[in-house]
């Protein structure tokens, strides 16, 4: 076998050596050991041996020629079949990769952006290549999970076309295409979470197609094209959008507090700190999420400014077979987020009233072909969003709200009401507005589309925003009774459950009968910050009253 | 007893032999087979030299501190320090260890640094231990290894065993904190050691007359309240029988003694350095005319006892040995990374398991892992 | 249970071996008759003999040299150097070979031994009878570095340290030789090695430190207490290897960190502690870690007293770090 031999380091630490005499000839047979040429090195003139027995084939340094230590010198044919080459010594360690690794830059064009090699071939007409970088489609989010992929590599599509659907901390959105072209890169996959301003996909725009719009992303080649002010308008747009981001004023706080932050999902820049310079301190961070919140957020919903990394495990198991990890992010933590500063914030106590519904059944009964006329699926929640609207102007302090900074009490003249919602990915609860000016058949329009929507993950975050109240029906998946978590900062949420007929006495002018009756309980949980006990209860025995009589409901 | 022979360049030396390798004293009461003996053995250890050079100017192995020249000096105190006694060394006493018990194998191993190295490739090359002849692993530090002897000899004579530890270093040692602290306590102890020094004129590129200002260094003995002898080291017969005599004294508890060998380095200090740049050919020229091997080649010669035949067929049989070990060498499996961490201390403690997983991490991505390489359990 | 003083119970310690194993042996300067300058070794000539605790030439070269090659040999030295201001002579013995032997002979030779030494100030010695040399080999793998603070712990830890298959450099606090007594166990008994010690339990802030600091961390966590910090102080112990899950472990419990030794600041040992925590710990910590150090300078005679950390300059930084 050919065996190429490198000049070793034969110093210690030497880099080259001169090449003084061949002592053979190309052609020549020499013997294991058998001198092959004098080298000279700084620090002495030495005879190097052949490793092997074999025959030079080829002689690859002149005399007086300098050589780095590790270059081939000469090439030798060795003999047998069976031999193996000489080991390598660190110093002449595979060459070959190595050159190879040397020739691949030089080889590849100096300008960089236009040459990257996945890019097809530029369509006739001069489109151009866009770097679509995933946006910041909430206010503040920091990543996006790729939920699926609605186009292929290759797919040309239209300006506007949704290409991906996105799931981030507040909703799942589809992105669309910027401009019209060609995708020819899909750079995520399915189930990867990507951060925010990283490219997803990368598409060959079609010619003539129009500019990027504003908030758009990196360019490709062309970097020369005339025009300078657009680009610096755009790399100005990017710097913008990255500092918002990043959240541009760095809160001072000592790393503790970071992690507890993080860990509770408390936006440190709204955490006011008690060190010196107005440091946060870890203490600092957790009164705040034990209460401490002027957060607007509802349960479910997003806190501006989420932080970006999901805490990292208290112990790093690998997965066995008996388990299965997934990360704890998106909807599923901040609903944990919501649900700890809640019950941590707001001391909740909780009256349960059972309700003969009998008359509200046989109503809705009856108005069930009217909202069918008009394509309107009547459920009871309409008659029960509306009897709240009407118990919550006899008891304001429920639909309340403490604004911890000022320390007022925020009372609203308004209903708009949260709905819980059991989605795929967790409780959402998006907020209907202004109830108390709706009627039934209005709510129960809105409620449909809206639930339709929730539950495929096309809510928009500003629709989860602001309740004053919430209700939180579970009576259609079972259970008699449930003490529901405020969706804080409400003060106030209302649990809606099963129906049930049961045997009832009725009081009828000619004495007590047993008839079948209806009943449901209705549980709900209040901030005894707030709220007290007493108006809790009568809140709730207005609503028996609202809804054992549904008549009254349009008084 | 030797001679004490006056000669040109003023060194007073014990030798059996003239240079020419006539008998200048009475020899030792040996058969002919004795006196080849030594010679062979001489003539092996060229051949190992010979040939580590060779692999170490091809690029095989790192690096080589030459023997050539101080045969002699290595085969007579081979057959003079007994198997159970110590040999306490430096960088130029490994082929004493191959006549006393260290396998080829784990001689060049050793010279390779590979998987198969007693010692895992953790010390470079040419620095030779060897357990079951008590030869202990040495440093790169000039001296230090003396006072550790004299330990090892203090032990000995307090626990009650009969042995003798032997130190050899060279003529630049005798000025370093080791050989005045190793030669104070052994004196004061009356440990049962042999210091040797293999005074080969030259501390890499130092001559003796600028390493010491005494007239020799057999006499820095007298100073620690110990004899010193100065004899001939290229005269195997010589440095057989002064050896023997002051390591039967020691262990007789007659204490300790200096024992200075006079030879020559023929090579340079390594495989690193040249000589030519420091020293004067006519040195070199009057010490290779003092070459121990053809001087007791004319020494066997006159007495009727050499065979050239069978030294040369000897001495291909040796190649061949040498060879065939090499090539067994050259195919050693790759250092198990964990060695990285083990021997630091009798157990790998939780912070070098650390060092180590975490280093594994990226030798694994790198797919520079093998098997058994795998992470420590925390 | 008898109360002894420190170097009373490294005497014990030392007879409780040497009774127990006749491979141990004792020598150093002035270790025999007299006992040595500490009385460390006190009474172990006379009842051992002149083989096993003996008196060495001037050299700490040489004892250290000769300690290797008796560990080689199948005995258990304990080699004592009168000051650990005179161990420099001995640095190359005990970094090039006791602490290399093990690993450059592929495990076929080891160094089994003791070194031990006091150091640290605080008995008018100057600058050559007072050093704090830990962190010179805590820099030196295969080494073990051991320091105790009180006088049962300095009889179970060098007990350890001479049973330890490996090099043990035993750095014995001579503040606290004759300033501290307690009950000590009779007997042999040992104390492992790269263990911390829980001197004090708090919660606010934790004192790391060793030997002769121990007590002054224990008397600032005191005044600490008036002022209503509640301080908690660890005795490291063994320095190397150091019980870095322990460290971690109570500064992620307390978040605030102050580490502390009389040794100069720059890499001393208290670097490592504080790199430490920056690297496995520093989401845990309200406050930056402070040490309390001596000075970056040789060290002094006539001003010792502030030269040395004392109560106040850690009181002063329990403060800093509660009030960050």
């Amino acid at each position: 076998m050919a065996l190429d031999f490198k000049l070793p380091d034969i110093g210690e630490g030497i880099a080259e050596g001169e090449i003084v005499k061949w002592l053979v000839a190309e052609g020549d047979t020499v013997a294991e050991h058998q001198s092959v040429v004098e080298v000279m090195t700084d620090k002495a003139t030495v005879e190097i041996p052949a490793p092997k027995a074999g025959r030079i084939t080829s002689i690859k340094a002149k005399e007086g020629e300098v050589v780095p230590v590790g270059s081939v010198i000469w090439v030798m044919q060795t003999e047998g079949s069976g031999a193996t080459p000489a080991p390598a010594k660190d110093s002449g360690a595979k060459p070959a990769p190595k050159a190879a690794q040397k020739a691949a830059p030089a080889a590849a064009p100096a300008k960089a952006a236009s040459a990257a090699p996945k890019v097809a071939a530029k369509p006739a007409g001069g489109g151009e290549r866009l770097e679509f970088k995933l946006p910041d489609i909430g206010e503040g989010i920091a990543e996006g999970e790729i939920v699926k992929w609605l186009v292929e590599s290759g797919a040309t599509v239209e300006e506007h076309q949704a290409i991906v659907e996105v799931m981030t901390d507040k909703a799942t959105v589809e992105v669309p295409a910027p401009r019209a072209g060609t995708v020819v890169e899909l750079r995520a996959k399915e189930g990867e979470v990507v951060p925010v301003g990283s490219v997803i996909f990368v598409m060959q725009t079609a010619s003539g197609a129009a500019a990027l719009p504003a908030h758009g992303s990196g360019h490709g080649g062309g970097a020369s094209e005339a025009k300078p002010a657009a680009e610096k308008a755009a790399a100005k747009e990017d710097a913008a959008q990255r500092n918002g981001t990043a959240n541009n004023t760095k809160v001072l706080a000592v790393p503790s507090a970071r992690r507890v932050a993080r860990e509770l999902g408390v936006d440190l820049a709204r955490v006011s700190g008690s060190g010196p310079n107005g440091v946060v301190r870890r203490a600092d961070v957790e009164s705040f999420a034990r209460g401490g919140s002027r957060s607007a957020a509802p349960a479910g919903a997003a806190s501006e400014r989420a932080p970006a990394r999901a805490p990292a495990p208290a112990l790093a198991l690998a997965p066995t077979e008996r388990e299965t990890r997934k990360p704890f992010r998106g909807v599923r933590r901040k609903i944990s987020e919501a649900m700890v500063r809640s019950k941590f914030t707001a001391p909740h106590f909780t009256v349960v009233e059972e309700l003969d519904v009998t008359d509200l059944v046989r109503l809705r009964e009856q108005g069930k072909s009217v909202a069918a006329e008009q394509g309107v699926k009547l459920t009871y929640m309409p008659f029960i969003m509306k009897a709240c609207a009407l118990a919550l102007a006899k008891f304001p302090q429920l639909g309340s709200a403490l604004d911890e900074e000022s320390q007022e009490v925020v009372t609203y003249n308004y209903v708009d009401l949260g709905i819980a919602m059991d989605t795929e990915n967790g409780l959402i609860v998006p907020v209907i507005r202004d109830v108390q000016t709706k009627g039934l058949l209005q709510l129960g329009a809105e409620l449909s589309e809206l639930a339709e929507r929730t539950r495929a993950g096309k809510v928009r975050s500003e629709e989860l925003r602001g309740s004053t109240f919430s209700i939180t029906n579970a009576g259609n998946i079972g259970g008699i009774l449930a003490t529901p978590i405020i969706n804080f900062p409400n003060v106030a949420i209302l649990g809606v459950h099963r129906m049930v007929k049961r045997p009832g006495v009725v009081e009828t002018p000619e004495g007590d009968v047993i008839e079948v009756r209806q009943y449901m309980n209705l549980s709900i949980s209040v901030d005894h910050r707030l709220v007290d006990g007493a108006d809790g209860v009568r809140f709730l025995v207005h609503l028996k009253r609202l809804l054992e009589n549904p008549g009254l409901l349009s008084f | 007893m030797a001679t004490k022979d006056a000669k040109p360049d003023g060194q007073i030396r014990e030798r059996y032999l003239d240079w020419e390798g006539a008998p200048v004293a009475t020899l030792p009461s040996a058969g002919p087979e004795w006196f080849v003996e030594l010679y062979s053995a001489m003539r092996y250890l060229r051949c190992v030299d010979e040939r580590m050079l060779k692999l170490q100017r091809a690029g095989r192995v790192g690096f080589v501190g030459s023997m050539l020249g101080l045969e002699a000096t290595l085969v007579g105190a081979a057959k003079a320090i007994r198997v159970d006694d110590w040999l306490w060394s430096g960088l130029r006493e490994g082929g004493a260890a191959l006549l006393r018990g260290l396998p080829l194998s784990e001689y060049i191993a050793q010279m390779y640094c590979n998987s198969f190295d007693t010692a895992k490739g953790r010390q470079m090359c040419n620095h030779f231990q060897h357990k079951g002849s008590h030869y202990p692993s040495w440093s790169s530090v000039i001296g230090t290894q003396i006072p550790h002897g004299v330990g090892a000899a203090y032990a000995a004579k307090l626990r009650g065993i009969p042995e003798v530890h032997t130190i050899f270093f060279g003529d630049g040692a005798t000025s370093s904190n080791g050989f005045h602290s190793g030669m104070n306590f052994a004196a004061v102890w009356n440990a049962p050691c042999v210091f040797v020094c293999v005074n080969n004129g030259w501390a890499i590129s130092v001559p003796s007359r600028a390493q010491t200002a005494s007239g020799s260094y057999a006499e820095k003995a007298i100073a620690y309240g110990m004899p010193g002898h100065q004899v001939d080291g290229n005269d195997p017969i010589a440095v057989h029988a002064a050896l023997t005599t002051l390591i039967e004294r020691a262990r007789a508890g007659g204490g300790p003694a200096l024992l200075e060998l006079v030879t020559y380095r023929m090579m340079g200090h390594s495989s690193s350095d040249d000589p030519t740049k420091y020293r004067d050919p006519k040195e070199v020229e009057l010490w290779m005319g003092r070459d121990p091997l053809p001087r007791f080649a004319r020494f066997l010669d006159a007495k009727g006892w050499l065979d050239p035949k069978a030294a040369e067929r000897l001495e291909r049989e040796h190649n061949q040995t040498i060879d065939a070990q090499i090539h067994v060498q050259e195919a050693a499996a790759p250092m198990p990374l964990r060695s990285l961490v083990e021997d630091v201390y009798a157990d790998v403690p939780l912070h070098l398991r650390k060092q180590y997983n975490e280093f594994h991490r990226i030798a694994e991505r790198l797919g520079e892992a093998q098997q058994g390489d795998g992470a420590f359990p925390l | 249970m008898p109360t002894l003083t420190l170097v009373q119970a490294v005497n014990d310690a030392l007879k409780t071996a040497m009774r127990r194993d006749k491979s141990v042996l004792v020598f150093g300067q002035d270790v025999g008759p007299k006992g040595g300058v500490f009385l460390a070794t006190e009474g172990l000539t006379n009842e051992f003999g002149k083989e096993r605790c003996f008196d060495t030439p001037l050299s700490e070269d040489g004892i250290v040299g000769a300690a290797i090659g008796m560990a080689i040999n199948g005995l258990r030295p304990v080699a004592e150097i009168q000051f650990q201001d005179f161990i420099f002579p001995a640095f190359d013995q005990i970094v090039s070979e006791a602490a290399k032997l093990r690993y450059r002979s592929g495990g076929q030779y080891t160094a089994p031994m003791v070194i031990r030494t006091p150091y640290g100030g605080g008995i008018r010695g100057g600058l050559y009878h007072s050093q704090s040399g830990e962190a010179y080999f805590c820099h030196t793998p295969g080494l073990k570095v051991v320091v105790p603070s009180t006088p049962a712990d300095a009889k179970g830890l060098l007990l350890a340290s001479i049973a330890d298959p490996d090099p043990v450099l035993f750095l014995e606090p001579k503040a606290l030789y004759r300033s501290i007594k307690e009950e000590v166990p009779e007997g042999h008994y040992t104390v492992d090695l790269g263990v911390l010690r829980g001197v004090r339990d708090g919660s606010d802030c934790v004192v790391f430190c060793y030997g002769a600091m121990v007590p002054v961390a224990v008397k600032a966590a005191e005044q600490a207490a008036e002022l209503g910090h509640s301080v908690r102080v660890i005795d490291l112990r063994t320095l190397l290897p150091l019980d870095e899950e322990g460290v971690l472990e109570h500064a992620k419990q307390v978040g605030r960190v102050v580490v502390l030794h009389e040794a100069p600041r720059f890499c001393g040992f208290g670097a490592e502690i504080s790199a430490m925590i920056a690297e496995h710990a520093i989401e845990y910590m309200d406050a930056p870690v402070v040490r309390v150090t001596g000075f970056d300078t040789p060290f002094p005679n006539t001003l010792e007293h502030h030269y040395l950390p004392d109560a106040r300059r850690v009181l002063d930084a329990i403060e800093r770090v509660m009030a960050y």
